[in-house]
């Protein structure tokens, strides 16, 4: 493989569509693509003009392929920061494959998956958390995830960790300074200073690793089970959250033996919703396996809603319930039926519930909210903060925090040795940033592409 | 034409650990200096070691070379800095007697085999199909050899300054060497210009010693080389004292007659070591400068006052010293003065010290854009062993820089180059906890032995060194305290902290508040010596982060070593950019470590040349 040789490939899904977009990128692109391609008015292998759209026709050596718009980014204006050209064809499997074949004949190779984004970080362009915020961004299958993966393409981790290298930069100066030069006079930073600003850059980490919870359920989702005892609502409950008649309601106790399994978006989550069986507390057989069941998916869950009916009063069952929710990391207490007389005395001061009816659809937006704050601190869902969403990152940053913490306390030890740990920390953050990377790490990342991206 | 193996063109730091080196490896040396008497000279301070450099030193000496030995022939005062710090940034420093170590210096030479000491001094280097054939002296006389070895200091057109007046000259009192510039330019090589200075010798009676606040040295006083014994002589004090605002003020007075200021001096000088006009400027805030006045020799009346190196005009001179307490009434000896010589950008040396444009030509030292007695000794070592090797055809030596300073040095210098002249720090040294003063002679022992400029009986005595420590640690780690009456009662006469479990005694002493003491817990010490109880005590504290620091090492190895081609032409990598292409070309890295730590380089530079390297090998080159 030669870093500069041309590539193309379908930028689009495959399926039909109204456009379909082609990629070309390479030292020879743009004669490539202006070979091919003849512009109203023009003749084919009429120079373009860059970062300007043209409309024309796109002809094959068996004559005209499509009617397309054609744009040519020239170096390094453009995403790989090489000789760019986007081509836009109609969307038909059929027409795309004729259009990229035209350009392999005329010299262009097949490009590799990921190696348009590998082209921009080893150009320099991006840095590899910004490549992989791309990857996540295109995979992206919710608006939180979208939003997570646009910051960390769009640098907002990678600022973050930056102010750290630089706090970090600082500290070692003053350390270093005081082993160089033993005999000067001027004043390092004091000991206290010095383990103050390295405390406070391992803090700065733990919010970013804490932050990867809800990060990881923003990338991949949180699956959440809904438990209660029999005729609670929670298969209502379901449906109204998802706004589908997804699982049968009935006046009847019961009525929901196994589990329900329904996916959907949820404040911009998606979120793998559970209805489970009523927790009975003298079940039949069926039921029996049913609450098995349920009390499963509680445990396995990344978060449960535990329902309960407002309108009676609290039963020996409302308690085996909120045992189960109070065991769950993530949870929630929803009282229902708010538009019936209330009977319930809530038992717990620790766990403020959540009132609702979902018959008339009453206290789902609260609802909503505090389900997306499991993803995400419910302020922070619109603000800058970037999320950890990655599993290499939050493994990263615990090592830095980790170097961190263990610098400071030997500050006073030896400064050699904090010097010693906070080089360490550097290099974390080299991997990082992909300063410092192994073939390995970098085909790990690039892997998870699909062509043309 | 008087024929040798290899010649050494200049007998400073660099040459005498250069001449020295060559000829005890069997090589029929000349060391050609333009005066006998004015070798191993200390041009500036007299003072070796430090931060970083004792580091050098003491790798010097594990190599076999001379400058640790001579130093503590010579010293006046030893002290260890950086003592409340680790072991790992200890540094010795002594202050020599400038007139002893040119003595001591010359014996050790008059005693090596194979030298010759010649007077005179290079005009050209002779050569012939792209390799060295010897130089030509001022005279006409020619010399041959396999090997040149260039150590000519701050000779190579050198210019003195002190106010407006310029003198020509390498050092006080000395000519430059004013046609081997041209002789280099004419063989291809590039040069640059850098700038030094030193500041004025003062008269020792004329100073009011009551003022000034002494600086002892440490008792007993920690000697440079592993091989010395024991120092015996009594030592003198240091002294300082400092500037005052009238000292500044006096200053600025002078700044229009300074060649620093209007533009004479062309030539970049050391940002840590500046001139005091160029602390009063960049540093206005700060009132005070201090300054140690230094004993320049037993044997003369000279003071080095340490921290005010200047090339102001001699009336501005002596007025600002005599602003300074103690030295009201002082008496100058030689003023200060800035000197400005020509270098050779050590990029186009190999690691080896080898030049790539000429065969047999090796550069050590200040030429190579270098500063400090130190530094210059490492190099002239490492040239001096190459040189040898060369003529004798065997491979050459490349320090790495996880083993030694001085490979640090000479990587630092042959990939990035310097813009101003270079001085070891111990901040250069990424492995800077493995590489320590304490254990130079663990790194480099065998390869002084293998090599065979380390004598057998220095090599013997370090061996049995080695077998003491290796026992004591040995043995430390496989002892246990138990918090019986007797062991508390122990700990606490010997102002240890108590233990209230049964523990390691390893694990005890990483204890910050543990050190290793005779006559307590740690069993009968009294087959070792102190350095070999400091030494177990520092492998047992600092063993996770050597630990920590060998598995990087392994793990930066595995790319650090991947040969690269010397004749590689880079020019028609695609996707490399212009300037990498030409860097890469210039330096010509002979691994892909070295060619990682080029200025500029960038990750995806290097997997470029990663795939290159692929694709030829898998094309078959």
């Amino acid at each position: 493989m030669i870093l500069d040789d041309t590539i193309a490939a379908i930028a689009t899904p495959v399926g039909e569509g109204g456009l379909g977009v082609i990629r070309v990128s390479g030292f020879d692109a743009h004669r490539i693509a202006a070979q091919l391609f003849c512009r109203k008015g023009g003749k084919p292998g009429d120079p373009l003009e860059s970062h300007r759209l043209y409309f024309g026709t796109l002809c094959g050596s068996a004559g005209p392929v499509d009617e397309v718009c054609v744009v040519y980014m020239q170096s390094p204006r453009s995403y790989t920061r090489q000789d760019m050209v986007e081509i836009s064809c109609h969307g038909s499997p059929a027409v795309l494959r004729r259009a990229v074949n035209a350009l392999l004949n005329a010299g262009a190779r097949m490009a590799e998956p990921g190696e348009f984004t590998k082209r921009a970080f080893l150009s320099g362009r991006i840095d590899l958390s910004q490549a992989e915020g791309v990857i996540d961004l295109i995979k992206a299958r919710s608006e939180g995830a979208a939003r997570a993966a646009f910051g960390l393409m769009e640098g907002g981790l990678s600022r973050r960790i930056e102010a750290v290298r630089q706090k970090l930069v600082w500290t070692l100066s003053h350390l270093e300074a005081s082993i160089d030069f033993p005999d000067e006079e001027f004043v390092t930073a004091a000991d206290g200073e010095l383990r103050r600003t390295l405390t406070e850059a391992a803090r700065r980490l733990d919010v970013l690793i804490k932050s990867y919870d809800g990060g990881k359920f923003l990338k991949h989702g949180l699956s959440l089970a809904i438990i209660g005892k029999p005729n609670a609502g929670k298969s209502s409950l379901l449906n109204a959250l998802l706004e589908e008649e997804r699982a049968i309601v009935s006046g009847i106790p019961g009525t929901t033996r196994d589990l329900i399994r329904a996916e959907g978006e949820l404040s911009g989550l998606k979120v793998e919703l559970i209805d489970t069986a009523g927790l009975n507390p003298s079940p039949d057989e069926v039921e029996a396996e049913g609450i098995r069941r349920a009390l499963k998916a509680a445990e396995t869950a990344d978060a449960v809603i535990g329902l309960f009916d407002g309108s009676r009063p609290w039963e020996k069952s409302d308690t085996t319930v909120l045992e189960t929710l109070k065991k769950a990391r993530l949870h929630l207490a929803v009282i229902n039926k708010a538009d019936m007389p209330q009977r319930i005395a809530w038992p717990d001061a620790a766990i403020s519930p959540v009132h609702i009816s979902v018959k008339e659809m009453r206290g789902l937006d609260p609802l909503l909210k505090k389900i997306a704050a499991f993803a995400h601190d419910a302020e922070n869902l619109n603000s800058e903060e970037p999320v950890v969403t990655r599993l290499r990152h939050r493994e990263i940053f615990c090592r830095i925090a980790e170097d961190l913490r263990r610098a400071a306390a030997e500050v006073e030890l030896g400064r050699e040795l904090a010097a010693a740990s906070v080089w360490d920390a550097l290099e974390e953050i080299k991997r990082f940033t992909g300063e410092s990377y192994t073939e390995e790490v970098l085909s790990a990342i690039f892997d998870e592409f699909c062509v043309g991206k | 034409m008087k024929r040798f193996d290899v010649i050494v063109a200049g007998g400073g730091h660099a040459g005498c650990e250069a001449a020295h080196a060559a000829a005890r490896l069997g090589c029929a040396t000349a060391l050609v200096v333009t005066d006998k008497s004015s070798i191993a000279r200390m041009s500036c301070n007299p003072a070796i070691g430090g931060p970083g450099k004792s580091q050098i030193v003491r790798e010097i000496d594990a190599l076999g070379g001379l400058m640790a030995r001579v130093t503590d022939r010579a010293g006046l005062q030893f002290r260890t800095l950086n003592s409340a710090k680790g072991a790992a940034v200890r540094a010795c420093r002594a202050q020599a007697d400038t007139i002893e170590y040119e003595e001591a210096m010359r014996e050790e030479l008059a005693a090596t085999p194979n030298l010759s000491i010649i007077e005179g001094s290079v005009r050209n280097i002779l050569a012939e199909n792209g390799a060295v054939r010897g130089v030509a002296l001022i005279t006409g006389e020619e010399l041959s050899a396999k090997a040149v070895i260039l150590c000519t200091g701050t000779f190579l057109n050198g210019l003195l300054h002190t106010g407006l007046s310029q003198t020509p000259g390498g050092r006080i009192g000395e000519g430059p060497s004013a046609h081997l510039s041209d002789s280099l330019k004419n063989l291809g090589l590039h040069l640059g210009r850098l700038k030094t200075g030193t500041p004025a010798r003062l008269h020792k009676d004329s100073i009011n010693w009551d003022v000034p606040q002494p600086q002892p040295g440490d008792i007993p006083p920690p000697p440079m080389s592993f091989f010395t014994k024991k120092i015996e002589r009594e030592q003198l004090p240091c002294h300082l004292t400092r500037t005052t605002a009238r000292t500044h003020e006096i200053i600025r007075t002078g700044f229009d007659r300074s060649p620093l200021f209007t533009g004479v001096i062309q030539g970049v000088g050391p940002r840590y070591c500046p001139s005091i006009e160029d602390k009063v400027v960049r540093f206005p805030e700060r009132l005070s400068h201090h300054i140690f006045l230094e004993p320049v020799s037993r044997h003369n009346s000279e003071i080095y006052p340490n921290g005010i190196s200047t090339s102001l005009p001699e009336d501005i001179q002596d007025a600002f010293l005599r602003s300074i307490p103690g030295l009201e009434e002082v008496k100058v000896i030689r003023y200060g003065y800035a000197v400005e010589y020509d270098f050779v950008p050590p990029t186009q040396m190999y690691p080896t010290l080898e030049s790539k444009m000429l065969g047999g030509l090796y550069c050590a030292g200040q030429i190579n854009g270098t500063s400090g007695y130190e530094e210059a000794a490492g190099q002239g070592i490492l040239a001096g062993i190459n040189a040898a090797r060369k003529v004798r055809g065997e491979e050459p030596v490349i320090l790495p820089r996880a083993q030694s300073y001085i490979g640090v040095m000479v990587d630092d210098l042959t990939t990035l180059g310097t813009e101003e002249p270079y001085r070891m720090f111990t901040s250069r040294a990424e492995h800077r906890l493995v590489m320590r003063q304490d254990n130079a002679d663990q790194r480099l022992c065998d390869l002084g032995r293998r090599i065979g400029l380390l004598g057998e009986e220095h090599y013997q005595e370090y061996l049995e060194r080695q077998g003491r420590i290796q026992s004591l640690v040995k043995r430390l780690k496989g002892a246990f305290l138990n918090p019986t009456p007797e062991t508390l009662t122990l700990l606490q006469i010997s102002g240890l902290p108590p233990v209230d479990m049964s523990i390691g005694i390893a694990q005890y002493m990483k204890r910050p508040d543990v050190a290793l003491k005779r006559d307590s817990v740690f069993g009968d010490l009294a087959a070792f010596d102190d350095t070999d109880i400091e030494r177990a005590e520092t492998e047992i504290k600092y063993e996770g982060y050597i630990a920590r620091q060998n598995r990087w090492i392994e793990q930066l190895g595995k790319i650090e070593n991947i040969p690269l081609e010397e004749k590689m032409d880079y020019g028609g990598i695609s996707g490399l950019s212009v300037e990498l292409q030409q860097k890469l070309n210039k330096v010509r890295p002979l691994t892909f470590g070295q060619a990682s730590r080029i200025a500029g380089m960038t990750p995806a530079a290097l997997s470029i040349l990663m795939i290159h390297l692929k694709t030829r090998g898998r094309n078959g080159g």
